[in-house]
């Protein structure tokens, strides 16, 4: 792992994946692995029913065929979302496969187009003297590209992102986060640093070796069909890629327009029953790379691209055309002309925020089950496992943990709160805050305490500390006597609930005009008065609680907001109070 | 009164508590119009201020503020988030239909006092003072 070599705690997390995969299925990865078994047919069909019939090469079957993807086919890819919109039980696979799908449509499109450019970056990339090989390059960058897009969420565990916001929270995930970040030169979150860590692991190495042996060309096995990078695959990844000639690789599978959001946005709101659609056709006929400049004034590129082993790099000094040392890359972009395409797909994901993911139910649901997980957390700490356990838990676990532990007796809060799941006994909100809910003096409190709840450094202790004061007051009621403000919190189901509006960075990409120049995106179209209707009017503040302390706990969430946000006004609270008639 | 609004120091200012202070300087004491579309300068600012690092009362959180290099300009993905939380949330509006700068809310300018973070630190005051003339510079 060569790519690892200044990177302890991300070599430490590849080392315990590696472990894990080898006991937990050996099988697969341990010493005496089998699999395949069988010899493998180059190319193998299956059918989408999104993106319809797609072939799949032997690498790819030979890894899809792993645990390690198919339990992405028992975790919903929307969560708990199915509680409010019955169909959207579409899993990570489905989703997995239809990234690969698209980023494999979205390359061709550009090497169509693009045929002469792409040759030529690669030519460089790879130091050619001669056109003879270039193809055979670019055919492999291809089957990495696809390679990376099927594994890009195999971190994932129960129900998807709202065990992501629970297990990123153990330090060992967060420090490797950190260094993420720090060697792509770009914020990385943990579900990332999992994935970029497991396509390092050397078991898949070995899995795919072996794997290539099996394959049948022409009735005889073992010919040798070409050999992944499986650090350019890691790469890719996270967004990057082993040259800057290359970038628009890793911005096919993680960027503002990747592959991974063409497939969610059409695939979430498809299975949720949303008929909100964006013109893919003129995506693919539009999408194009481009040069651009990638500063490095804190030289993270140089280190990314020294460990990458890049050759023929040309890093320009800081002086006239940028402030900072920079790269010029290849970017996948959108030109001008394909404007539409990039607002209905804002359009899209706005739509999808406001109606599936920000659906209170949806919110309710996924919290109580972040409450759950939370205290699962604790408890296995409690019990003395250590960080490692308590992330390959999570690893090993699926949505299937929820509904198993449902039906067993409800001995802890986890069994408890899986019944009220499973069973869509979910708790309600009793108040709900926009910047919209206050006038005047008022306003000033409400957006003061609004943002500071969204405040990175200290919204989490301002959160608690509200928290702690609705629990301290529910402990003072009957049905609460003598227990902890938190565990009387989770015996109301109650919380404040901070959502978090999406960002459309996309929007901050210039575009290029036809006959040259460029235009920031968020100029051509209202994208902030959209932002700025949907935070009033879709992205709310909530408290919950279940239904039969929804009283008591309105009573408390009062005395907290009084405190807390410093108003007063009775009619105020009257205004954000949720009633049932 | 509220329970948000508290005495900051350079140790324990967060990004968001330094922001608020900075546009409500910024819209107080000197007469400069905040770019909101496009914060490309938001972001120089940003970075210049974490690489002033000899700059006395600079707060601590700027040795962790992170950039992305991943484009023109060194963007930190925090400060652009923070940008938009203060204008979604009623702190700051803008200016219709251009979207180009940022006001103060007239409302939260009104009631300044229940939302202005109150430095004892009078290191980190200076730092501030640094700050402002800075931006003034950059955004003109």
């Amino acid at each position: 792992m060569s790519l690892l070599n200044n990177y302890p705690k991300l070599s430490k997390v590849t080392e315990r994946l590696d472990a894990f995969l080898r006991n937990k299925h050996p099988d697969f990865f341990g010493k005496r692995a089998f699999h395949p078994y069988l010899p493998l047919k180059p190319r193998k069909v299956i059918h989408d029913n999104l993106w319809g019939t797609f072939d799949f090469s032997w690498a790819e079957m030979a890894v899809l065929d792993t645990p390690l993807l198919q339990r992405l086919r028992d975790i919903h890819q929307v969560g708990l979302a199915y509680q409010v919109y019955p169909s959207a039980r579409h899993s990570r696979l489905e989703h997995s496969l239809g990234v690969l799908i698209t980023a494999s449509r979205v390359f061709d499109a550009l090497a169509f187009r693009q045929r002469g450019a792409l040759r030529d970056a690669v030519r460089v990339v790879y130091d050619l003297k001669k056109d003879g090989t270039v193809g055979d390059h670019i055919t492999k960058l291809r089957s990495e590209l696809r390679m990376a897009a099927l594994l890009h969420d195999v971190g994932h565990s129960l129900h998807s992102h709202a065990s992501e916001r629970v297990y990123s929270k153990l330090e060992v995930l967060k420090e490797a986060a950190e260094e993420l970040s720090d060697f792509a030169g770009k914020r990385k979150g943990s579900g990332e640093v999992i994935s970029f860590c497991f396509a390092l692991t050397p078991c898949l190495r070995e899995l795919l070796d072996r794997a290539r042996g099996k394959v049948q060309y022409n009735g005889e096995t073992g010919a040798t069909p070409e050999i992944i990078d499986l650090e350019n695959v890691a790469l890719m990844i996270i967004g990057r890629s082993a040259h800057p000639n290359l970038q628009f690789l890793g911005d096919i599978i993680s960027s503002d327009i990747d592959a991974d959001k063409l497939d969610y946005l059409l695939r979430d709101s498809a299975s949720a029953g949303l008929p909100l659609r964006y013109d893919v056709d003129m995506y693919l006929y539009s999408a194009q790379f481009e040069l651009d400049k990638m500063v490095d004034g804190e030289q993270a590129l140089q280190k990314l691209y020294g460990a990458a082993k890049a050759k023929n790099l040309d890093r320009e000094a800081a002086g006239e055309r940028s402030p900072h040392d920079f790269y010029e890359g290849y970017r996948l972009c959108l030109p001008k002309r394909a404007m539409h395409v990039l607002e209905q797909i804002v359009i899209c994901k706005m739509m999808l925020f406001s109606y599936v993911y920000h659906h209170p139910k949806v919110r309710a649901a996924e919290g109580l089950l972040e409450r759950m997980l939370d205290a699962k957390v604790d408890e296995l700490k409690k019990n003395k496992k250590t960080e490692w356990e308590i992330l390959e838990w999570f690893l090993d676990a699926t949505d299937a943990e929820l509904i198993s532990t449902s039906g067993k007796v409800k001995n802890s809060s986890f069994s408890e709160g899986a019944y009220r799941i499973v069973n869509r006994i979910l708790p309600r909100e009793v108040f709900r805050l926009s910047a919209s809910d206050a006038r005047g003096p008022q306003k000033s409190l409400l957006a003061n305490f609004l943002t500071a709840i969204r405040d990175k450094q200290n919204g989490k202790k301002l959160i608690e500390t509200f928290e702690s004061i609705m629990g301290k007051e529910l402990t003072m009621g009957k049905d609460f006597k003598g227990m902890g403000w938190k565990e009387a919190l989770l015996k109301a189901g109650a919380w404040l609930d901070v959502s978090k509006a999406p960002t459309f960075e996309e929007t901050q990409k210039v575009m290029s005009k036809t006959g040259g120049g460029r235009e920031q995106a968020s100029g051509m179209f209202p994208v902030h008065a959209w932002q700025h209707a949907y935070a009033s009017y879709r992205c709310y503040v909530r408290i919950y609680a279940f239904s039969e302390y929804s009283d008591t706990v309105k009573h408390c969430a009062k005395v907290a907001m009084k405190k807390v946000i410093g108003i007063e006004d009775e009619a105020f609270y009257k205004n954000v109070e949720r009633l049932r008639f | 009164m509220s329970l948000i609004t508290r005495q900051i120091t350079a140790k324990d200012v967060s990004l968001g508590e330094f922001l608020k202070y900075l546009v409500l300087d910024l819209q107080r004491s000197a007469n400069v119009q905040m770019p909101f579309q496009n914060e490309e300068k938001w972001h120089q600012i940003f970075f210049n201020l974490k690489s002033a690092r000899k700059q006395k009362g600079r707060p601590a959180f700027f040795d962790k503020l992170r950039f992305d290099w991943d484009g023109p300009y060194p963007r930190c993905q925090d400060l652009s988030e923070y940008l938009q939380t203060l204008h979604l949330n009623g702190f700051v509006s803008v200016t219709n239909p251009s979207y180009d700068r940022l006001n103060v809310d007239d409302d939260v300018l009104k009631a300044e006092k229940n939302v202005r973070p109150v430095v004892t630190d009078s290191t980190l005051k200076k730092f501030f003072g640094y700050s402002t003339k800075l931006a003034v510079k950059l955004f003109k």
